[in-house]
């Protein structure tokens, strides 16, 4: 038996072996992140064992955040050891012992293959007591009697026995497990770049293609929802080819347009990534899915109005409270539209953290607001008629957006005109100087 | 405005602001209670009242500015009739808000009574209060229904208040506060509600607008640009100024009157709080004063058992009077009784702090200094003009005070006693975290900024500009940044406990300040800190832990069973000759205060020879004298090597002591009345700032120019006069007063005479009391097998639980038996355990037999076989490890305890070197009795130096061999590192103490070499240093060139 033991180093998905099927249809995942495949029929087929396992090896990066490690060895627990300890060997056959033999005594923690221990803290309670006696090498074990290992630690010494003396036989049985073809991430640093968003993604979508190839699928359409920071704002969209392919640059193409059209509230924090898959060959797609919930319903009529080139959205704060720069369209459904001072509570006590401008959503608008303003002459104040004494408001830029020039503040009054037209309009503060900002009805 | 508008402005009579929060308010205001007052002064308010949230956490300070502000740093006086009052504003259960002003002694009771009931249950940052609550406790308090405020929640509170409700208006420019008045103007017109003019202020100045907003984010966890409605949509929550207000209210002038009205209904003042201590327990028809005196004529008996001098009695005269006129008789006794409760339970205790100024105190046995001794003035612990409460700290064994705080629970009560409480501030390296969070900044950049900072702060960051294209922040972003950073130190973050402050009283506590619960279960803080409770001349004792008392303690017990010496810390001989030459030798490892690296390199040139010469050594190496560059000049003049004079003649008497050389904190306070001319008030507001850790950058350059011109004006020069204010600066951070050392240095003493003449007693007890002190079990085991102490290993049949001394034939002291407490990772219960079976049932006649009566886990077996504690049983360690693993501990089978069935002896066990027998005693308690590691590999260093010395390189040396060569010689020397030290007075220097089988070396690294080779410094165990010699007087370093790895 021939056994390739990959090492992805960090915690993956048991569907990721599934990207391994191309090697083998022997392949077997051990959580945390070990994918063995049995390789003794297939290894000629890729050019050699050597060619196999650096294939396999470019496979595996594209799932491993740290360098993924890789090595052949004729049982399933060699190849781990080696993998940790001499990575890329190619042990030849029935040499596994020898080297086995020159490796150090915590080598038996990764002396698993498919096999794990039941508990590590036992291993690593035989290391530090064969330590204690002054062994260091696997080497000096060896002559130690299958007794011996049983009087001390009962089954896991016959188990850790066997394995030493190559006396387990380990069966890496065809991989017949399915999962969903999906993909989750969750960003540290959140992202609100679409290049980097794209970057981002590429990944996911990578493995999730390697695993499609392994399959033997195609992907017929991917479903992709985003969720913003603080927010939580879900955002989600489809993407369907006009056939099912394994295209991926062409899938991440019609992502990354479909992420230029959107306005993200808050910077990317998750997402997830969904394929629906199919053989490989063409399918009758299926137009009439049914659709009940009213997001979706939602959803459809912002895509028949941008269609249309036209905007349609719920009005959302932004972060600068000037009228014109208060509130963006925002196209996902809203699950509160006026905002509360947030309650906290622990059991009967409660603790407030107050939302300083939630009043700003009942003052009064204009129903025409002019985007830009319009400055008002000397003459044409003096036909003004100003109905407030004082402001009625005062409103600040956002003193950390720097690309305005200057913070400004603005003073606001309701005025009328002689003929009886409302307005609204503001002083800058800073150059006293009037505008026009909007008409009420 | 206009000037002909301003001209034509109708003011009102008068203003005060009734709603203002301060930063106490905890993220949810950006001024200091102190900015909030200076800023009503400043602006001509007739007074100011602070309403904080859901506590009155910031009142004391901010009354302390309106009545008696800073005399260093505030840059205005308020004006006589200036009013402050203060409230809170309470958020009930049901979300609404009201602010409750307490008019009267009363009233403020039951104000703290309602916020201990809103605060004591409920988790940290919560409050429980409901409206019916407030009800049954509201008789005279004032309330503001703070909006919104519809019809009927008005009527409810109407029928609590009655005409004591008012409805607060203001108009910060929003459509909220518009809406808000209309609402008022509703119910004054058909409820006959009470309006009156108020800002709302969240902050002093509208320039803290941007600060303000960055709080806001830090409290909601989110950017700036995510904040969005959270934030204010301008900066109108300020105090304004009147001119500003008139115009604003033209319309209403009356509401700004009635403000006045308002502070007219309060009668109540910080300083009315009634304290009273709780009355002692006297004898029929005797007096407090009688009773303490007749305590106090006791212990003056006991301590001087052959006739009080007369010096004495007339101390404890002088110092009753005092204490009967200022009635602290109670405060006393109350110490006393808990003192003695200590006595009796043998808990070991000492006072330190000016109360070892107070013979009073050293009678009733609270301290151990005789101040008549010394010359300690009474008058620097209580005096009447300064009025303040005495302040008395107590340490106590630290694995025993826990004793001592439930005694005063249980004996007070928690409605009688709760601690202090801490504010914790923003620090540099956290408000510099929070603001670059706020901004947006990845953590990346935030955690190289901190880094960057290291323990300079923002000042780093400010100083280069350039740095922030390291952080990749942009040019308009970074002064923002910087400046909200370093406003933003200094605020308030959260409350913690003080480490033994405790308040007792006689009425309930709630009544007179608010207690909430800590984050430590059973435990609960008032919600003043130690400089507020001292404000308002509260009386606090701090109960606190020394870990050398717990060693001292120890050592009398073991002296007393094993040398028959029933002794106390006062009976320990004093002025030995041969105590005094181990210390002047510097072999001072373990000694309490004079054991760090520093002091020991101080030692043999400061030289001590009397009980003075200690109080000197402890006070001089602190940062205080060290900045202050006092140092040396004091060891130079106590050498001979400098003539002893003074800057200015008048300095002579405050100086003499000390050679000329401020050292303690009365010299400083001294000088600065006498030469700098400070008043009586500034003196005590120095030795406030003196002695706070943490203290306001303005209030530092405040006192500066102050001593700085007043010393220049008495014709001291510039130079001294600096070096004056350095010293100061230095004791902001850590300084001794002269009462405070004696009082260290009488535990100095008592520790150097027990290491002198008892090294095995100081050592058992030492290693017993771990952790604590400055040394390693490591070190301290070193030490003792030097000073000729036999050290044995540890048995099953021998050990106790703790390390216990044994009869040595061939030795003049005890040898000393290792414990099972050396040893790591094994629960104290099993060892105990252990022992208890084997004092029960007799010594263990195998290994079977120990099974068989002590049944443990496997893995503690082991741990014991491998630690040599069956050595009793089976020679080799590793043939022990083996065979224990293989021992059946099943109790129902007939092999229990045995080897199993077929057992396989035949197995052999590879050879255990001195290496390796080392390592394994190292693994299992951290050091080995048998070998040093320098003395197993010095035969190989031998073999090395062979190679070295015919290839014409420098060989190895060890520890003994330095001390025949001459300044600046080249030395390579191997060793284990004892302690490794960085302090930040050092200027960069890294200091490793470096041993090896001989003796101790002192290593200095200076900050080039220590950034070259600092991963190997802090990696590896046994270096290898390439340095030279230096040499000074007494005292050798060796200065490092290179440090390497030595294996």
């Amino acid at each position: 038996m021939r056994i390739l033991g990959i090492n992805l180093q960090t915690p993956q998905e048991a569907s990721c072996a599934e990207a391994f099927l191309r090697f083998s249809p022997r392949v077997q995942f051990r959580y945390p992140h070990f994918v063995f495949c049995d390789i003794e029929s297939t290894s000629q087929l890729f050019g050699g064992e050597f060619k196999l396992l650096e294939e396999a090896l470019r496979v595996a990066r594209s799932f491993a955040q740290q360098s993924p490690t890789a090595a052949i060895a004729d049982s399933a627990s060699m190849a781990q050891v080696f993998g940790v300890f001499r990575p890329s060997l190619i042990s030849p056959p029935g040499g596994d012992r020898k080297i086995l033999g020159q490796l150090p005594l915590s080598a038996i923690l990764e002396f698993e293959g498919l096999k794990a221990w039941p508990q590590r803290s036992q291993i690593q309670h035989i290391i530090e007591f064969l330590k204690n006696l002054g062994l260091h090498s696997l080497d000096e074990t060896f002559h130690l009697s299958l007794p011996s290992f049983r009087e001390r630690w009962g089954e896991l010494g016959l188990i850790l026995w066997n394995r030493l003396h190559e006396k387990e036989i380990q069966i890496v049985s065809p991989l017949t497990t399915r999962d969903p073809l999906i993909a989750y991430a969750y960003f540290d640093e959140p992202v609100s770049l679409i290049p980097v968003l794209s970057q981002r993604l590429t990944p996911s979508l990578q493995n999730l293609f390697l695993r499609l190839e392994g399959l033997s699928r195609f992907a017929e359409r991917l479903e992709i929802h985003l969720f913003c920071e603080y927010s939580d704002q879900k955002n989600s969209f489809l993407i369907e080819p006009v056939s099912p392919n394994r295209d991926q640059n062409l899938f991440l193409d019609l992502i990354h347009k479909k992420l230029e059209s959107f306005n993200f509230e808050n910077p990317i924090r998750e997402f997830e990534i969904e394929i629906r898959d199919a053989p490989e060959k063409s399918q009758q797609l299926d137009f009439f899915e049914p659709r009940d919930q009213s997001q979706d319903r939602w959803q459809r009529l912002i895509s028949f109005a941008q269609q249309a080139d036209c905007k349609m959205g719920f009005l959302q704060m932004e972060a600068s409270h000037f009228p014109e720069k208060s509130f963006h369209l925002k196209t996902d459904w809203p699950s509160d539209f006026s905002p509360k001072d947030i309650v906290e509570k622990s059991e009967d006590a409660v603790q407030i953290r107050s939302v300083y401008a939630k009043a700003l959503h009942q003052s009064p608008r204009p129903s025409l607001l002019l985007k830009e303003a319009l400055p008002i002459s000397k003459a044409m104040m003096g036909k003004l008629k100003m109905l407030n004494r004082i402001p009625t408001e005062r409103i600040e830029s956002a003193w950390w957006e720097f690309s305005v020039e200057l913070h400004k503040s603005r003073d606001y009054y309701f005025a009328a005109l002689e003929e009886g037209q409302l307005l609204w309009i503001y002083q800058d503060r800073g150059s006293k100087q009037y505008y026009l900002q909007g008409y009420f009805d | 405005m206009t000037k002909s508008l301003r001209r034509n402005l109708k003011m009102p009579r008068g203003f005060i602001e009734c709603l203002a929060r301060s930063n106490f308010s905890f993220l949810q205001a950006a001024s200091h209670p102190e900015e909030m007052i200076e800023q009503a002064i400043r602006l001509d308010y007739d007074g100011i009242a602070i309403s904080d949230l859901n506590g009155l956490y910031g009142v004391a300070r901010a009354f302390q500015a309106a009545k008696s502000p800073s005399l260093f740093s505030a840059s205005l006086k308020p004006k006589d009739n200036f009013k402050y009052f203060f409230g809170t504003e309470v958020v009930l259960t049901d979300q609404s808000s009201l602010c409750l002003i307490p008019t009267n002694q009363k009233s403020y009771s039951q104000l703290c009574e309602l916020l201990t009931l809103g605060k004591r249950m409920s988790t940290k940052g919560f409050s429980k209060l409901s409206l019916a609550d407030i009800a049954a406790n509201a008789d005279e308090l004032i309330a503001f229904a703070i909006p919104p405020c519809g019809d009927a929640r008005f009527l409810d509170l109407q029928a609590i208040f009655g005409d004591r409700l008012y409805v607060p208006v203001w108009r910060d420019l929003t459509w909220e506060s518009h809406e808000f008045y209309r609402q008022a103007l509703h119910l004054e017109k058909n409820f006959g509600a009470q309006l009156f003019v108020t800002q709302r202020a969240f902050m002093h100045s509208a320039s803290r607008k941007a600060l303000f907003d960055v709080l806001t984010c830090i409290h909601h966890k989110c950017t700036l640009m995510d904040a969005r409605d959270k934030l204010m949509q301008n900066s109108e929550r300020y105090l304004r100024p009147l001119e500003d207000l008139a115009w604003l209210w033209q319309d209403r002038i009356d509401l700004l009157e009635t403000t006045l009205g308002i502070a007219n209904r309060v009668h109540f003042s910080l300083d009315e709080i009634r304290y009273r201590y709780p009355r002692s327990q006297l004898p029929p028809e005797t007096s407090v004063t009688n009773y303490l005196r007749f305590k106090v004529d006791l212990g003056l008996k006991k301590r001087f058992p052959h006739g009080v001098p007369e010096k004495v009695l007339a101390s404890v005269d002088h110092e009753m009077d005092i204490i009967s006129d200022l009635q602290y008789e109670d405060y006393f006794l109350t110490l006393f009784e808990i003192c003695e409760f200590a006595d009796q339970k043998k808990i070991l205790f000492q006072g330190r702090g000016s109360a070892a100024n107070s013979v009073v105190c050293y009678a009733l046995g609270l301290t151990n200094v005789n101040p008549t001794e010394i010359d300690l003035l009474f008058e620097r612990f209580i005096s009447r003009e300064r009025g303040e409460p005495p302040d008395i700290d107590i340490d106590f064994e630290h694995e025993r005070r826990e004793e001592v705080i439930q005694h005063i629970y249980d004996k007070y009560g928690e409605q009688h006693a709760a601690m202090v409480c801490t504010v914790i501030r923003y620090k540099s390296r956290m408000s510099v975290r929070e603001t670059a969070k706020v901004f947006g900044i990845q953590l990346r950049a935030i955690n190289a900024m901190i880094q960057f900072m290291g323990r300079d702060g923002v000042r780093r960051l400010v100083e280069d500009p350039s740095i922030r294209k390291k952080f990749g922040l942009s040019e308009e972003i970074w002064p923002h940044f910087l400046q909200i950073a370093s406003e933003l130190r200094g605020f308030p973050r959260h409350l913690g406990i003080h480490t033994g402050g405790f308040i007792i009283t006689q009425n309930p506590l709630s009544e007179m300040v608010p207690v909430e619960k800590a984050s430590m279960t059973g435990r609960y803080v008032i919600q003043w800190n130690k400089d507020d409770v001292a404000f308002l001349k509260l009386m606090k004792i701090d109960i606190l832990s020394l870990g050398m008392l717990t060693a001292l303690r120890r050592c009398l017990d073991l002296l007393q069973k094993h040398r028959g010496l029933d002794w106390n810390l006062a009976q320990i001989p004093s002025n030995d000759l041969e105590t005094y030459q181990m210390i002047r030798k510097a072999d001072t490892v373990g000694v309490f205060q004079i054991e760090s690296r520093a002091q020991m390199n101080t030692l043999p040139r400061l030289a001590p020879k009397n009980f003075y010469d200690l109080i000197v050594q402890i006070a001089l190496v602190r940062p205080g004298p060290l900045q202050g560059g006092m140092v040396h000049p004091y060891l130079r003049r106590r050498q001979g090597l400098e003539q002893v004079n003074y800057a200015h003649p008048d300095l002579e008497k405050i100086l003499e002591k000390t050679m000329g050389v401020p050292i303690f904190q009365e010299q400083v306070m001294k000088i600065a009345m006498v030469c700098a001319g400070f008043t009586p008030g500034e003196s005590d507001e120095l030795r406030r700032v003196m002695s706070s850790a943490w203290r306001k950058k303005v209030t530092m350059d405040g006192v500066q120019l102050r001593i700085v011109s007043g010393l220049l004006k008495h014709g001291i020069s510039q130079d001294y006069a600096d070096k004056i204010y350095k010293v100061i600066e230095g004791f902001a951070n850590y300084g001794f007063p002269e009462s405070h050392s004696a009082s260290f240095a009488v535990l100095t003493y008592a520790s150097s005479y027990l290491k002198c003449h008892h090294p095995e007693v100081f050592a058992c007890a030492l290693l017993n009391s771990q952790p604590m002190g400055f040394y390693a079990p490591r070190s301290l085991v070193a030490d003792a097998q030097r000073h000729g102490v036999v050290l044995r290993s540890l048995d099953i049949q021998r050990s106790d639980y703790e390390y216990t001394l044994e009869d040595d034939a061939l030795s003049k002291f005890k040898a000393l038996r290792v414990g099972f407490k050396s040893l790591y990772g094994i629960p104290e219960a099993l060892l105990q355990v252990l022992v208890e079976n084997r004092k029960k049932n007799g010594d263990f006649q195998s290994l079977a037999d120990f099974i068989r009566r002590v049944p443990l886990p496997r893995s503690i077996l082991s741990k014991l076989a491998a630690s040599g504690a069956f050595s009793c049983f089976e020679s080799k360690a590793r043939d022990l490890i083996w065979k224990v693993e293989a021992l059946s501990l099943d109790q129902n089978s007939f092999l229990w305890g045995e080897l199993k069935e077929n057992f396989h002896e035949s197995e052999s066990m590879p050879f255990e070197s001195n290496w390796a027998e080392m390592q394994r005693e190292y693994a299992s308690k951290g050091y080995s009795i048998e070998h040093h590691p320098l003395s197993i590999l010095r035969p190989w260093l031998e073999e090395k130096n062979e190679v070295l010395i015919s290839k014409k390189y420098l060989p190895y040396l060890s520890s003994t061999q330095i001390f025949s060569l001459k300044n600046k010689a080249s030395v390579r020397l191997p060793g284990l590192v004892s302690i490794t030290q960085r302090p930040p007075t050092a200027k960069g220097m890294c200091f490793i103490t470096l041993e090896d089988e001989f003796g101790s070396m002192n290593i200095v690294i200076p900050p080039d070499i220590y950034q070259r080779d600092r991963i190997v410094i802090y990696s590896k165990s046994l270096l290898e240093i390439q340095g030279r010699i230096e040499r000074s007087g007494p005292i050798l370093n060796i200065k490092a060139e290179r440090v390497l790895s030595l294996t």
